[in-house]
């Protein structure tokens, strides 16, 4: 079925698969994961039999995984005493959340202490989080936290994690950066939204590329350049208008052209540094995942 | 979280009574979503039930005994080109608890038709 959301439907369950199953023993993983390859291919056959539309099969598809995800996430924990008591996920979410304590810890006691940080004018400011900046840093420290945890640490050579690494921190800066301060001229300019399109490439090329790392160099490439074009778009479009830039741009030091070039430079360096990682990780080989390596789900 | 001895949960039920109703149409073995189309026709709105849901019902069924399962044969399934399926059977013992559970949800639905209540009749 070639409907663009039945495709994303289902690549969409299959990276779900693979990410609940990240750490499940081999036997039980290739189990899981070819009975959910024979379950996506009947309800196909099913949906075209019935003349059903791809679009709302697609949904419906979705709406079945997402209903049974608690489930999938039980099922992991019950292989409790393959994985050595605690499951994986437990004890990853757990080692997320207390680096995202810890990290949180900062600010807070910043806050209780009247400690002050010098800004970029050598005016020094307080630190004044409000209980919605504590929430938002939480909830991206954990995610990324835990993505890296799920993804790189259980799935590869040191290249790999520290592709996913290098990856996950330039996409959490990129958001922090862009919520707190904005990269173009202020948080309160709407041309930051431009730097979503970049996540977004990272995010559905990830879900495309599956994991592999060949296909990851690539997604993070494209991310780069995505990167680098919203900084084109952004320099000419500040050129022939200066209110691009927002009110900031006559007091704004360094100069616009530079801020853009330095912090925008940053992130294309970072992400082009997690792209030549995983190069090197798909020149390694060796992945769990990677390279399509069939685990015979009738063995042992 | 186990289950008390004898006791099924409702999942667990619609499972076995689809697969006993399968077994009576003829196909002794099924597999992941034959069963959760069979289970939907019981139900209105037709729902197939949540994969995670599903197999994670099927996997503990046979861990306690009352479902058996294998893979079937590779070739069958390159003739066909469709990934393997997982072929899962009721055993003895599979029968032996649904029969059970329609005996004392019969027993609930009916006090008269349980054995104190007989002993008590005059």
């Amino acid at each position: 079925m070639s409907h663009a959301i039945y495709r994303a439907a289902e690549l969409i369950v299959r990276a779900w698969v693979k990410l609940y199953l990240v750490g499940v023993p081999r036997e039980a993983r290739g189990q899981r994961r070819a009975e959910i390859a024979s379950d996506l291919y009947e309800y196909r056959l099913n949906v075209q039999e019935q003349g059903i539309s791809p679009a709302a099969a697609g949904l419906y598809l979705l709406l079945r995984c997402t209903a049974g995800a608690l489930d999938d996430l039980l099922w992991r924990s019950e292989l409790g005493g393959a994985l050595g008591g605690l499951s994986m996920l437990y004890r990853s979410a757990a080692r997320a959340a207390l680096a995202t304590a810890f990290i949180l810890l900062l600010p807070f006691l910043a806050m209780q202490l009247h400690l002050g940080v010098p800004d970029p004018g050598g005016v020094t400011e307080q630190v004044a989080w409000t209980p919605f900046d504590f929430a938002f840093a939480g909830v991206l420290l954990f995610g990324a936290g835990l993505t890296y945890q799920l993804i790189a640490k259980k799935m590869g050579s040191v290249a790999y994690q520290a592709a996913v690494g290098v990856a996950v921190a330039a996409a959490l800066l990129l958001v922090w950066v862009n919520g707190a301060v904005g990269i173009i001229g202020s948080e309160d300019n709407s041309a930051n939204l431009m730097y979503g399109g970049v996540l977004a490439v990272g995010i559905i090329g990830t879900l495309i590329a599956r994991f592999r790392p060949h296909g990851m160099a690539r997604v993070l490439f494209a991310t780069a350049f995505v990167q680098a074009l919203v900084a084109v778009i952004a320099l000419i479009a500040t050129q022939t208008d200066p209110s691009f830039w927002g009110e900031a741009i006559r007091t704004q030091q360094p100069s616009p052209v530079l801020q853009l070039l330095g912090v925008n430079g940053m992130f294309i360096a970072l992400f082009l540094g997690s792209a030549w990682l995983f190069r090197t990780a798909a020149r390694g080989g060796g992945l769990p995942l990677v390279q399509g390596r069939r685990v015979d789900p009738r063995a042992g | 979280m186990r289950r008390k001895p004898g006791e099924l949960r409702p999942i667990e039920m619609d499972i076995l009574e689809a697969g006993m109703r399968l077994l009576v149409g003829g196909a002794a073995e099924f597999h992941g979503f034959l069963i959760a189309k069979e289970m939907a026709k019981g139900r209105e709105l037709k729902r197939l039930t949540a994969q995670g849901t599903l197999y994670r019902a099927l996997n503990r069924l046979e861990r306690d005994g009352l479902l058996e399962s294998r893979w079937e044969d590779a070739g069958e399934a390159a003739k066909a080109r469709r990934p393997l399926r997982r072929l899962y059977r009721i055993t003895a013992g599979g029968v032996r608890a649904v029969e059970s559970q329609r005996a004392t949800k019969a027993r609930h639905a009916n006090p008269s038709m349980g054995p104190s209540a007989r002993g008590a009749t005059p």
